[in-house]
């Protein structure tokens, strides 16, 4: 009996070391986002993306971006989207340059007018031009604005991905943010997001947000060939189909500037 | 011939409204080719004539096109084309002038034309180009470059400038110069339009054809900027030396007879100098906004002047059932006269007894802006506009707004413009015989 007990004991004592031994290797969910961020991160990167944004009565509209991104050595992105589809929107561009505080900068260029206009942080929040997208997802994460929280683990087609939950951190960030969470599907093989859940600032869900045909553009960076936004209670969605991608081609710091931002159509 | 022509256009843009969408899908036609197109029907009904003008009704037509190529990887190239009609004879015949002088619009209009090379940080625009300077919405004293077309004193619209740009950047930081070498007047309403002030009958003199600056080395124009964003605020400073676009009246005496003369104007523009600041930030959900520029008279000036403009745009978002969002612009615009040159013979356009203000950046020596644009969808939109002119006895101008995309090719547009009370010598309350509606439908192609 006392053998036994003992024996009990120990198994007991092993499987409580290993348990403490296996969290302790967890990693905390700050920690996934940043390696997302830097795993995933190019230099700099242009995409042009076919969108396609249909609407709760199933009309269906489409439009076509430019993308670019540049990241700089100290981890901040600036980020230039312009439309060149459809004709009445075309050359409407928007310039991002990421603070790490989240408090981006951010212009918006008109070619009616031929101005480039700066957009107030409540801006953020609205969405871009028709699209389900609001002008902070197209942002890159902002870590430093958010606080990260696991919430476990799930199987999403068929991959293991860990669930992490998002809140502003910062009273600026919640002003100026039309969220109040967001759920992330986090793939554990190659620390790629998967799946967005948006949720209002009422805490009810927005939107969802689904990458798919992942693929492996280079070393331990992957990307989303299609992503849909569904507005959940709207019922719209947004499809971003890539049409063309182009890594590490030498941007330079001077394309992000309003010289750029108000250049028209070639 | 003025219904034909009106009619016309619209039934061909409505005709092309089904084929809009399918436009959208792959490139076809024009757009293969790389050209964008736009055609536009723009109908004005006034519900009043005037005493020099009896048109209340002119339809206007308007086909652009413009092309861009890339060069070389240093190089591309841009032009807008456009050719227009209307049926109050606002055209007149086809005119390709460096110098546009003419009174009226050219049928046939090259509206802009850049060759852009781009070395480095440093990039050069070269060609007829439109420049728009400054931070506020409504009213920019530091945008000067370029002339209007004010054959329609409210749907008016810049007039592209031949000129040489050059850009450099260098991180946050663009400094930007521009030389013109032959200046462009703007075009001013004509002589019996419901624009001009009507010059009382008893009035005997001599109106003199508008001096305008010749082009040679003298009268070459230049203009700077350097912009900078610093912590959130951009901040501009900039600098034009070259022409008012907008006459100002020298008044000599002409003898008719022995012992009898008669009053002479002659209209003048005034070379300034004009150094100017621009700044904008946010403020939580407000974009602020100012801008200042001095007016220094260099020649063929009455007074040196102050002008400054400060503002904010507010989001309001999904304020109601329904709507998506409420963009707010409120802004205050004030001018002083810094120094008047008592001696002079010249005099600035509302200086001249019984003819009131004409077209000029003056109407804001004081005046207060408002702008509400509620948005319902994606696809439509209504705006309200208000001037505010408090320099004399308060007189405004309102027009109310709405625009509807019937697909991403075509859109309709409607509103009015409405120049409400005021003195009838008042800037607005002038006006108070042209209310009217109007409509636009553009096709994008």
């Amino acid at each position: 009996m006392t053998n036994r007990v003992t024996a009990l004991a120990l198994v007991g004592m092993l499987l409580g070391v290993l348990a403490g031994h296996a969290a302790a290797q967890a990693p905390t969910a700050t920690a996934i986002m940043q390696k997302h961020r830097e795993l995933h991160r190019a230099k700099d990167e242009e995409e042009t993306l076919a969108v396609k944004i249909v609407d709760k009565r199933g009309g269906i509209k489409q439009r076509r971006l430019v993308r670019a991104t540049l990241t700089a050595p100290d981890g901040l992105s600036k980020v230039l989207v312009r439309f060149v589809a459809p004709r009445d929107i075309a050359n409407t561009g928007l310039l991002i340059w990421e603070a790490r505080d989240g408090d981006d900068d951010q212009w918006l260029y008109l070619p009616g007018v031929k101005k480039v206009k700066r957009i107030a942080a409540s801006g953020k929040k609205n969405r871009f031009l028709g699209t389900d997208f609001a002008f902070e997802d197209l942002r890159p994460e902002a870590l430093a604005a958010h606080r990260y929280e696991s919430a476990g683990a799930e199987a999403l087609d068929g991959q293991d991905c860990w669930v992490i939950e998002a809140f502003p951190a910062t009273e600026r960030q919640a002003a100026d943010s039309g969220y109040s969470k967001r759920r992330l599907w986090v793939r554990k093989d190659i620390t790629q997001i998967v799946k967005r859940e948006f949720y209002d600032t009422k805490g009810r869900l927005e939107k969802v947000q689904t990458d798919r045909r992942l693929v492996n553009v280079r070393g331990a960076l992957w990307r989303a060939d299609e992503i849909e936004m569904h507005d959940v209670q709207s019922n719209g969605r947004t499809v971003l189909t890539l049409e063309r991608r182009a890594l590490d081609t030498g941007l330079k710091d001077s394309f992000f500037t309003e010289t750029e931002l108000a250049r028209e159509g070639t | 011939m003025r219904e034909r022509l009106g009619a016309l256009l619209a039934v061909a843009l409505i005709g092309l409204a089904p084929l809009a969408a399918a436009a959208q899908d792959e490139p076809r036609g024009l757009a293969a080719l790389g050209i964008k197109g736009t055609a536009i029907f723009k109908n004005f009904s006034h519900f009043d004539t005037t005493r020099d003008d009896p048109q209340q009704i002119r339809d206007e037509g308007l086909v652009r096109l413009e092309v861009g190529r890339r060069l070389a990887p240093w190089s591309e190239a841009r032009l807008v084309g456009e050719v227009r009609k209307d049926d109050d004879d606002l055209t007149d015949g086809v005119n390709f002038q460096i110098q546009d002088k003419n009174r009226r619009r050219s049928v046939l209009d090259l509206k802009e034309a850049v060759l852009t090379l781009r070395g480095g940080p440093l990039d050069v625009a070269l060609g007829k180009q439109i420049f728009a300077w400054g931070t506020a919405d409504t009213f920019n004293p530091t945008d000067n470059l370029n002339a209007y077309d004010y054959l329609d004193a409210i749907d008016n619209e810049k007039l592209g400038l031949w000129s040489a740009a050059f850009r450099l950047t260098a991180g946050a930081t663009t400094a930007t110069f521009v030389v013109v070498p032959a200046y462009v007047p703007s075009r001013l309403p004509l002589r019996r339009s419901r624009w001009t002030p009507e010059i009382p009958r008893t009035f005997v003199g001599v109106a003199d054809d508008p001096e305008v600056p010749g082009v040679d080395a003298g009268n070459v124009q230049y203009a700077a900027r350097v912009r900078t964003t610093v912590r959130g605020v951009d901040v501009s400073a900039s600098y034009y030396d070259g022409f008012e676009h907008v006459p100002v009246l020298r008044v000599s005496s002409v003898a008719v007879a022995p012992g009898v003369t008669l009053p002479r104007f002659t209209p003048v523009y005034t070379r300034v100098k004009v150094p100017g600041v621009d700044v904008s930030t946010t403020y939580g959900k407000f974009e602020l906004h100012a801008e200042t520029a001095a007016r220094f008279v260099e020649s063929n000036g009455p007074e040196d002047r102050w002008q400054g403009v400060a503002g904010f745009n507010y989001t309001w978002d999904a304020p109601l059932p329904g709507v998506e969002h409420i963009v707010f612009l409120a802004e205050y615009a004030r001018e002083i006269v810094l120094h008047a040159r008592r001696d002079t013979n010249l005099l600035p356009l509302d200086g001249v007894p019984g003819l009131g203000d004409l077209i000029s950046s003056r109407i804001f020596r004081e005046a207060l802006i408002g702008r509400a644009l509620v948005k319902l969808s994606e696809d439509t939109q209504m705006k309200l506009t208000a001037v505010l002119d408090l320099d004399s006895a308060p007189n405004a101008y309102v027009q109310p707004k709405v625009t509807h995309r019937i697909s991403d090719a075509f859109q309709v547009e409607g509103g009015l413009d409405l120049f409400a009370a005021g003195e009838p010598d008042s800037h607005w309350g002038r006006y108070r015989r042209n209310n009217r509606v109007f409509v636009f439908l553009k096709y994008f192609f």
